[in-house]
């Protein structure tokens, strides 16, 4: 299994996106093989592979930030994307994957930075800011809630997948 | 933004957000200094772009200003002053010079959008050790940036 991804290195992922790579044409040509042999419970619905992120009983109700990387194609480029994701549990004890990009210009937005403005994602940009749960302040520049990964859990761990808006501020 | 068309269309609808230009700095070399002046121009292009995903949606990360090590400083500053004028002719308000290169530490006082840190030798840092050194170098230049921004 693929466990072992999202140790990719903020490095590899600069030389890949930066310079491209050969190898990885290669590896263009085996993935639609590898893609049928991933537990269909870990595929998403556009047939990507999910990542494990973190064991489901560290997840308190506390948003902690986690890195991963994911498998990127860009027309003929292939590359690791890293991306982060403000992981707890809302009073339901449901769990939330919340995407940091601003949804007004994309900056990345952090957890409870700003003493003026507790328990709230802030954004460094413009002043955006958001609740606990990730939808957007009125009155602050974001036109949107924060983006939701979408969520699996298998023998007690969380896999992440793709990132989808979610309507309605 | 990145200097891509995909995200300049963005930076075009919206320039009066985008106010910052991020500049590298990199040097070039086939003297002795060689090695040592790849590391720092590769060092300060891996931050630079660190930074620009902090803070894209605020920030234009140009193509780096590139110079021989040869060339005499002040040839370089003048060069340089004239991208930096265009920079603000054309709306900018900030713009910060990354660099790992010590010659501009020299020239600080002059040029006041000069972030430098110190490189270090990525190829030789095992992964992890990377992401560490990249992130608290990046965190340098995110705390400057916003700080410029807060005043
Ligand atoms: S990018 Fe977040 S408020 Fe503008």
């Amino acid at each position: 299994m693929s466990n072992k991804e999202h140790d990719v290195t903020r490095r590899q992922f600069l030389n890949y996106t930066l310079m491209g790579v050969g190898g990885f044409m290669a590896a263009g040509m085996l993935a639609p093989m590898v893609r049928f042999a991933i537990d269909p419970l870990l595929r998403e619905e556009k047939g990507g592979k999910m990542v494990d992120v973190m064991a489901v009983k560290d997840i308190t109700t506390e948003p902690v930030r986690k890195t991963f990387s994911v498998d990127r194609v860009d027309g003929w480029h292939k590359f690791k994307e890293e991306k982060i994701a403000y992981i707890f549990k809302d009073d339901n004890g449901k769990i939330i994957a919340l995407s940091p990009v601003c949804t007004h210009l994309g900056c990345t937005v952090a957890w409870n930075d700003d003493p003026a403005h507790p328990n709230q994602f802030h954004c460094p940009c413009h002043g955006g800011r958001y609740t606990k749960t990730g939808i957007n302040v009125p009155g602050t520049p974001p036109p949107e809630p924060l983006h939701v990964y979408e969520t699996k859990v298998k023998n007690g761990r969380l896999y992440l997948g793709e990132e989808k808006p979610r309507g309605g501020a | 933004m990145n200097w891509q068309a995909i995200d300049v269309k963005r930076y075009l609808q919206n320039k009066e957000y985008i106010d910052t230009v991020i500049l590298p700095l990199v040097p070039l070399s086939w003297e002795s200094d060689m090695l040592a002046t790849v590391r720092e121009g590769e060092f300060a292009l891996a931050i630079a772009s660190a930074a620009e995903r902090e803070l894209h949606g605020r920030v234009l990360l140009c193509p780096p200003f590139a110079y021989l090590k040869s060339e005499a400083m002040s040839e370089r500053m003048k060069r340089l002053k004239m991208w930096e004028n265009e920079c603000r002719a054309n709306g900018t308000k900030f713009v910060f010079f990354v660099t790992s290169d010590v010659d501009w530490k020299r020239v600080e006082e002059e040029c006041p959008g000069l972030i430098w840190f110190a490189s270090a030798p990525l190829e030789h840092l095992e992964a992890r050790h990377q992401k560490d050194v990249i992130e608290e170098n990046v965190e340098i230049v995110l705390k400057r940036i916003r700080t410029e921004w807060r005043s």
